[in-house]
C-alpha cells in the first residue's frame, strides 16, 4: 500500500514519472510546469532516481530531445505548456509521425495568455498523441503512470500528454497516495518498443517517406507511404480505447482506484436528463453544482472526459440516448468566424449527427484565460438552458460564459506629461534588482527616440501591470526567442518608411530567453548585421520562472533545476561565454558591464548608440532573491565580481578588444562567492577550481588584448 | 439565455497606453532617511537607487518614500554614511 502525502498536482507528476522510473528527463522552464521538472531535478541530484537530465535551451529541443531518447529504447519523460507548447509544435508533430510513446505533462495555460485553460493542448488535438486531463493531483499521478502503459502498448505506441490544470491544481496542495515502488513496478514493465531505431544493432531510419511494400517506390506510391502513417495513427489511436480501458481497470485493480471506464467518468447519470461534460479541475465545482441541483430535485448529471483524444464517441452516442440535453462546458475555444465553439462540443456534435435519439446540446465556453468556475456557474448555466429545455428550442448554441458584450475602443497615446519618464518606478521587480537601474540609464542615456523590444522576462513582466504600463516608449513585448527577429523586422520596417533615421532600435532581453532560446534568431541578426541594440541582462538563470539553470548560469551554482542534492550539486557545466559568441559572429560592437561600474555602462552605451549594425552589450544583473544575498549588496557583488575577474569589463570594438577596467589585484573569487546563497555549498576544492578557471579566463583574455583589430 | 451581459470595454489588439504604477513604499520594512548633516552631495544613491526614486534637490537628495521599496542600496552605498535604515512603524 502506498502512503499519503500532501502535493499539488505538479509534484504528484514528478511523483508518478519517478514511480514510473523513467530513464531520460527533458526540461525547460515554464511557468506553471516548472516545478515538475523542479522536483524531478532534485530527485535525480539526491539519488532517487537514476535518469539522465537535459536541460534543454527550448521547448523545440526540449520535445526532440525527449524523442531522441526514447528512440533508443529509453522511457523519455517532459512537460510544458502554453507557449513553450506553441514553440515546440513541430517537435510534438514529429514525435507523432515517429511514433514515440514518450510521455509530456501539459500544465494547461492558453497560448497568448496567463491563467489555466485547455487551448495549448487542444491546439495540438489534430495530431495522433493522445490526451488525458486529469481532475485533481491524485489522478495527475495516476494517469503518468497509466499513460506510459497504454503508451508503450505495442497496438497503441503513440506519444501522451497528461494534461493538469495549471495553478488552480499545479499549485494546489491535496492528499495524495503515493503508490509503493515495488507496486508500480509489478503493475508497469519496463518499456520495451517495438521497434529500436537509435541503436547500432538495429540501425533503421525513421521516415514518413516509406513506400508501400509490394509497389515501386515512386513519388505517388510514397504519396500513399505518407497517407499511411497518418491512418496507421489514426488506427492505433482507435484501438487505443480499449488499451485504455484494459489498464484503468487494471490500475483499479492494483491501487484501489480507478476513473470511470478511463475515458469518460460519469457523475450522477443513471437517471439524469441534463448532464454537464467537463474537463480538468473545473469538473470540482460541476460536481457540488450536480449536489445542490439534485437537492433542489433537478435530475443533473456530469460526465467527467478524461480522454480527449482518443475521444470516446461511442460513449457519447451510449450516454446521448437517454438524456434530455447534454451542456458541453468547454475551457477552451476554437475560433471559428461563426462565433467561436467549444472543442470537446465539436466532437459531441460530432458523435451524435446520425443517432436516432439525440439530446439537445449546448455549448458554454467558460473558464477561458483562467475566469473562475464556481458551483454557481453551473447553476446559472443550468437556468440559462432552462427555457429552451422546456421549449426544444435552442435560440443560442455556443454560449461565451460569463456573457459579455464586448466594446473595442482605440486607446489615445500616453499625454505628454507621462511622458517626461521613460519608465515610472513602482514597478513589480524585487527589492534591489538591478534591472530597473539597467532600465532606467539605457533611456537617461539614449533618451527617448527609441524602440524597446523587451523579450519576455522579470523586465517586461514587471513594468506591465493589470491595466497599466509602467513604461511610456514604445515597448514591443516579445515573446522568448522572438526578440532579435522582432527587432530586425522592426529595424527594417523602420528603413522601408524611411524613418530609422535617429531611432534606436534596442532588444532588452535575458541571458536565458536570448542567449539560450532566442540564440537562432540572434545568430541570424547577427550575421545579416541588423541595426540593433541589444542589452541583455545576465542573472545567470530563468529567473522570471523561479530561477532554474540557464546556459549562462555559472559553474556549481544552485539553482532550481540544478538542486544541491546528496549525489549532484550545482550545475556541472561552465558559463556561456555569450560575448565571446558574440565576437565570433564579427559584429561592430560587442561590450561587457556591469551595475557598479555606470560610467563604463554609460560609457558603452553611447558607443554602441553611435555605430550602426548589430551592437552588443552584455550587463551583469544581480538578483538578490535568485542569488541569495541581502537587497541591500546588489552594487557591491556586482563590484565583486568584476573586483575578482569572475566578471571582466571589457569591449571589443570592430574586432580590437580592450579591457574597459583591470583591477589592479583581482581579489580572491571566494570573496565574491561567500556572499550569495547559491555558493553556500561550494567546497574548498570547489572554490579552488572555479579561481583556476577564472586565472585560465583572464589569460585568454590578456592574450585577445595583444591581437591587432582584424 | 435571460442572463444580462457584462459589458467589456477593451482596447484594441490589448494596447496599453495607461501610464499607472503600484505605490510600492508599502513593500518598505526599512525606511531610508538621509542625514544632510553627512551628506556631501555626491549623488551616490541617486545614481545606483534601482527604482530611480531618488532626486536631486538643493537641499541633498530627496527619496520618494510613495515608491521606495526600502532595498537599502543607498545605506549600503555612501561613502560618508549619510542614509540611516529605520525600522517602519506599525500602522
Amino acid at each position: 500500500m502506498g502512503h499519503i502525502e500532501a502535493l499539488n498536482s505538479n509534484s504528484a507528476v514528478a511523483y508518478g514519472a519517478m514511480l514510473s522510473r523513467v530513464q531520460v528527463v527533458c526540461a525547460y522552464p515554464i511557468t506553471p510546469q516548472v516545478t515538475i521538472v523542479e522536483y524531478l531535478a532534485s530527485f535525480i541530484n539526491d539519488g532517487l532516481l537514476k535518469a539522465e537530465y537535459v536541460e534543454a535551451e527550448g521547448e523545440y529541443g526540449m520535445v526532440a530531445a525527449t524523442m531522441g531518447a526514447a528512440a533508443t529504447g529509453a522511457r523519455a519523460f517532459t512537460a510544458t505548456c502554453s507557449q513553450g507548447f506553441a514553440y515546440a509544435y513541430e517537435s510534438i508533430t514529429a514525435a507523432c509521425a515517429r511514433r514515440v510513446p514518450i510521455v509530456m505533462a501539459i500544465v494547461n495555460r492558453p497560448i497568448n495568455g496567463f491563467w489555466p485553460d485547455h487551448t495549448d493542448s487542444l491546439s495540438g488535438r489534430d495530431w495522433p498523441w493522445l490526451q488525458f486531463y486529469a481532475e485533481h493531483a491524485q489522478e495527475a499521478l495516476d494517469n503518468v503512470i497509466m499513460a506510459y502503459k497504454v503508451a508503450e502498448d505495442w497496438d497503441v505506441h503513440l506519444p501522451t500528454m497528461v494534461c493538469n490544470d495549471g495553478f488552480y491544481t499545479s499549485y494546489v496542495m491535496e492528499p495524495v497516495d503515493i503508490p509503493e515502488q515495488d507496486e508500480v513496478d509489478e503493475f508497469l514493465p519496463p518499456f520495451k518498443p517495438r521497434y529500436i531505431r537509435a541503436d547500432p544493432s538495429t540501425p533503421a531510419s525513421p521516415g514518413i517517406f516509406a513506400s508501400p511494400r509490394g509497389l515501386p517506390p515512386s513519388i505517388y506510391n510514397v504519396t500513399l507511404g505518407m497517407m499511411a502513417w497518418r491512418l496507421g495513427a489514426e488506427e492505433a489511436l482507435v484501438k487505443a480505447k480499449e488499451v485504455i480501458k484494459k489498464v484503468n481497470y487494471e490500475f483499479g485493480k492494483k491501487f484501489g482506484r480507478s476513473y470511470g471506464n478511463g475515458l469518460v467518468e460519469e457523475y450522477m447519470t443513471e437517471d439524469a436528463e441534463v448532464a454537464f461534460v467537463t474537463m480538468g479541475s473545473m469538473t470540482g465545482p460541476a460536481r457540488i453544482a450536480v449536489d445542490e441541483l439534485r437537492n433542489k430535485g433537478k435530475k443533473v448529471g456530469l460526465i467527467k472526459l478524461k480522454s480527449f483524444r482518443p475521444f470516446p464517441i461511442e460513449d457519447f452516442k451510449r450516454l446521448g440516448k437517454g438524456l434530455k440535453a447534454l451542456v458541453v462546458c468547454d475551457r477552451n475555444v476554437v475560433n471559428t468566424g461563426y462565433g467561436g465553439v467549444g472543442a470537446s462540443y465539436l466532437e459531441i456534435k460530432h458523435s451524435l449527427w446520425y443517432e436516432k435519439e439525440r439530446p439537445l446540446l449546448f455549448n458554454f465556453i467558460l473558464g477561458l484565460c483562467g475566469v473562475e468556475v464556481s458551483p454557481t456557474d453551473y447553476i446559472d448555466i443550468i437556468d440559462m438552458t432552462s427555457k429552451a429545455l422546456e421549449t426544444g428550442i435552442v435560440d443560442k448554441e455556443v454560449v461565451w460564459y460569463p456573457p459579455v458584450e464586448l466594446k473595442i475602443y482605440d486607446p489615445e497615446p500616453i499625454p505628454e506629461e507621462k511622458r517626461i519618464k521613460p519608465c515610472w518606478p513602482g514597478t513589480t521587480l524585487c527589492q534591489g534588482c538591478a534591472e530597473p537601474l539597467i532600465f532606467r540609464h539605457i533611456f537617461e542615456t539614449l533618451g527617448r527616440n527609441v524602440v524597446v523590444v523587451p523579450q519576455i522576462g522579470c523586465g517586461a513582466w514587471s513594468s506591465n501591470l493589470p491595466g497599466s504600463t509602467a513604461v511610456t516608449v514604445p515597448f514591443e513585448f516579445s515573446w522568448l526567442p522572438q526578440g532579435p527577429a522582432v527587432c530586425s523586422g522592426i529595424s527594417r520596417g523602420l528603413k522601408a518608411l524611411g524613418k530609422e533615421e535617429g531611432i534606436h532600435v534596442i532588444l532588452i532581453a535575458g541571458d536565458g530567453s536570448y542567449g539560450d532560446m532566442g540564440f537562432m534568431t540572434a545568430s541570424g541578426a547577427m550575421e545579416r548585421n541588423e541595426n540593433v541594440l541589444v542589452v541583455c541582462f545576465d542573472n545567470e538563470a530563468y529567473m522570471n520562472t523561479g530561477r532554474q539553470r540557464s546556459g549562462a548560469t555559472p559553474y556549481k551554482a544552485s539553482t532550481m533545476t540544478t538542486p544541491v542534492g546528496t549525489v549532484i550539486a550545482g550545475k556541472q557545466r561552465p558559463k556561456k561565454d555569450l560575448p565571446k559568441i558574440h565576437f565570433a559572429h564579427g559584429i561592430p560592437y560587442v561590450a561587457t558591464a556591469t551595475v557598479a561600474f555606470l560610467a563604463d555602462f554609460k560609457m558603452k552605451l553611447k558607443k554602441a548608440a553611435s555605430i550602426r549594425g548589430y551592437r552588443y552589450i552584455h550587463v551583469l544583473s544581480p538578483c538578490p532573491t535568485g542569488w541569495g544575498f541581502p537587497t541591500e549588496r546588489s552594487i557591491e557583488v556586482s563590484r565583486l565580481s568584476v573586483q575578482s575577474g569572475i566578471f571582466p569589463l571589457y569591449e571589443i570594438d570592430h574586432g580590437k578588444f580592450r579591457f574597459t577596467y583591470k583591477p589592479k589585484e583581482r581579489i580572491p573569487v571566494k570573496d565574491y562567492l561567500q556572499i550569495q546563497s547559491r555558493f553556500r555549498h561550494l567546497k574548498d576544492e570547489d572554490i579552488k577550481e572555479i579561481q583556476s578557471m577564472t586565472e585560465e579566463y583572464w589569460a585568454e583574455l590578456e592574450e585577445l588584448e595583444k591581437t591587432e583589430a582584424t | 439565455m435571460s442572463k444580462k451581459p457584462l459589458v467589456l470595454e477593451v482596447p484594441f489588439a490589448g494596447i496599453l497606453t495607461n501610464v499607472a504604477t503600484i505605490p510600492t513604499g508599502g513593500w518598505r520594512i526599512w525606511r531610508p532617511v538621509i542625514n544632510y548633516d553627512r551628506c556631501k552631495r555626491c549623488w551616490t544613491c541617486v545614481d545606483y537607487c534601482p527604482e530611480g526614486v531618488i532626486a536631486k534637490a538643493d537641499e541633498g537628495p530627496k527619496i520618494d518614500y510613495n515608491y521606495c521599496k526600502g532595498c537599502g542600496i543607498c545605506e549600503h552605498e555612501c561613502p560618508f554614511k549619510a542614509v540611516e535604515m529605520v525600522r517602519e512603524l506599525r500602522r
